[in-house]
């Protein structure tokens, strides 16, 4: 390892001489041309250690262009090389990854293909969830909800705080009878996503944030059973139906949905933006079949399809809302615990 | 009916039915579709974009130590590193320093072990300015790969041997002309020195 360490040593700070220069075209296609040349002998290790370190250079010498172009490589050279995602190959990618601006376009290609490789070569066909936590995370702060939803919702334990906290700094820029629109934004995919603890603790960190900031005005009343609180909020009706969705979710059972639903009727029925979640929700949790519109035998047929051909990168964008067949299963499953 | 008293019926009828899930169930993520989260359609209003707050080299720095508790010894001192500074990149500096592989390496935070994933600003506040990690080494002192003797790189020849070589009085003659800016004063004074130091040996 030292000998031929040594000469990929050599190699690598050859190139970074040529950042230093400021040859930055240069650099970014001779390290094309000598990561090629190992990637041909299969010498993996090699390549990857060339390309990791010569575009974290570039990154740091503000080419996102190239740095970013020499990233995508690196991935493209795991998915070669077969790696696994484990922390080591993973680390890499995200050290890349936190380098990069901001606005730099090729970033988000980056993420693409660094979630298809480990949805192809790892456990997690929908994409290594330590992988979209960091990626979810960095979008959070930039204050890009929508990428950092996409991702905290298929994250780590950790992700459901940072979207709590992303959508309640969002719902701070509106109004205060909003603030069930944007506390749905994280408990209703997770529940989509089969999630139930992390849409709790979304559900919990939001109200309590919003508790806190607004003690006096919302008069807020805390109602109990044997089994379970509630903090109502009196202004506030939609919120009172998401944390009631959730405890009614712990029982499993249809009328108490319906009743739900009847009681909040008006007010979903205004709120066009839940109704299909709400719908594939009631179909999960409580059993309760969709109105359905379209011809069932196209819906097996593109169940057929999307489950056998998805050998591509589908883990990226793509068809984006759940197929009915999914979440039928889930009920069963529950049953377990 | 009101929220509260709604509320109120409606928590009655729960408890009046069995409990069927957890609040902490949890779908097995590795049994996810291969596909994108689905996430809520957008909102009217767009979210104001973050102006960059860190302007690169104002961002705030951070000390890591790096000490162990039982063998082999260690005390690291890593100095200036940024709020990015992922604890993979921690473990891969202390491997370069004590020849412990980085997969044989558990860096502890407040005794807790942690992700290679995390950085260090997800283990700070803004007011710290510095990160204390203990290092368990997996295998303890045994899994640790001899460091790599680099004296032997950096020194090559020394004492009186250094002046026989052509390179030396080169690197002399280099260094005078550098310092006199005068090709021809620089040589004589390159050959007055050789000569000496050959009639003194």
């Amino acid at each position: 390892m030292s000998v031929k360490g040594d000469k990929i040593e050599k190699i690598i700070s050859r190139l970074q001489q040529r950042i230093n220069e400021g040859q930055f075209y240069e650099a970014q296609q001779q390290t094309r041309v000598v990561a090629a040349r190992y990637t041909k002998s299969a010498n993996w290790d090699a390549a990857i250690d060339i390309l990791y370190n010569v575009a974290q250079s570039l990154l740091k010498a503000g080419q996102g262009g190239s740095g970013g172009d020499l990233c995508v490589l690196l991935v493209d050279t795991y998915k070669q090389a077969e790696l696994k995602p484990d922390s080591a190959a993973k680390g890499k990618l995200l050290t890349c990854l936190r380098l990069f601006d901001s606005d730099e376009p090729t970033r988000k290609k980056f993420i693409g293909e660094m979630i298809a490789w480990s949805s192809k070569y790892g456990e997690y066909p929908a994409g290594d969830p330590e992988l979209h936590h960091v990626a979810g995370s960095l979008y959070a702060e930039e204050h890009e909800p929508y990428d950092a939803e996409k991702h905290l919702i298929l994250g780590t334990k950790d992700s459901a705080e940072v979207l709590a906290r992303l959508e309640y700094e969002w719902f701070k820029e509106d109004d205060a009878h909003t603030a069930a629109l944007y506390a749905a934004r994280g408990v209703l995919p997770y529940l989509l996503t089969g999630n139930v603890r992390a849409a709790n603790a979304c559900y919990r960190l939001f109200t309590s944030a919003l508790s806190q900031d607004n003690q006096s005005q919302l008069g807020i009343q805390d109602v109990s059973s044997n089994s379970a609180d509630l903090r109502v909020y009196p202004s506030i009706p939609l919120l009172n139906f998401l944390g009631l969705l959730l405890l009614a979710i712990q029982r499993a059972s249809p009328d108490l949905y319906k009743q739900l639903h009847s009681k909040y009727g008006s007010l979903l029925g205004e709120n066009e933006a839940w109704h299909e979640s709400l719908e594939m929700i009631a179909e999960m949790y409580f059993g309760i079949q969709k109105p359905r519109q379209s011809n069932p035998l196209m819906d097996m047929m593109s169940g057929l399809l999307g489950g056998g051909g998805g050998g591509g990168g589908s883990g990226s964008g793509g068809a984006r809302r759940p197929a009915v067949k999914a979440p039928t299963s889930m009920p069963a499953a529950e049953g377990l615990d | 009916m009101t929220e509260v008293s709604f509320a109120k019926s409606f928590l009655a009828a729960l408890d009046s039915r069995p409990l069927k899930l957890s609040t902490d169930h949890v779908e097995d993520p590795k049994s996810y579709p291969a596909r994108g989260a689905y996430i809520l359609p957008k909102m009217p209003k767009p979210m104001t974009k973050r102006k960059a707050t860190s302007i690169p080299g104002q961002e705030r720095s951070l000390t890591v130590a790096v000490k162990s508790l039982r063998n082999p010894p260690l005390d690291i001192k890593l100095l200036s590193q940024t709020p990015n500074t992922s604890v993979l990149d921690v473990k891969t500096v202390v491997s370069q320093e004590t020849g412990i592989p980085v997969d044989k390496m558990k860096l502890l935070h407040k005794k807790k072990p942690i992700q290679d994933s995390k950085v260090l600003k997800d283990l700070t506040t803004e007011a710290e300015t510095s990160v204390e990690f203990s290092v368990m080494v997996m295998g303890g002192a045994a899994a640790i790969r001899s460091v790599p003797a680099q004296s032997n790189v950096a020194q090559g020849q020394s004492g009186g041997e250094v002046l026989d070589t052509k390179e030396f009085w080169d690197d002399l003659r280099g260094f005078l002309l550098q310092r006199i800016r005068d090709e021809k004063t620089a040589g004589d004074l390159t050959d007055t020195f050789q000569a000496a130091w050959k009639a003194r040996a």
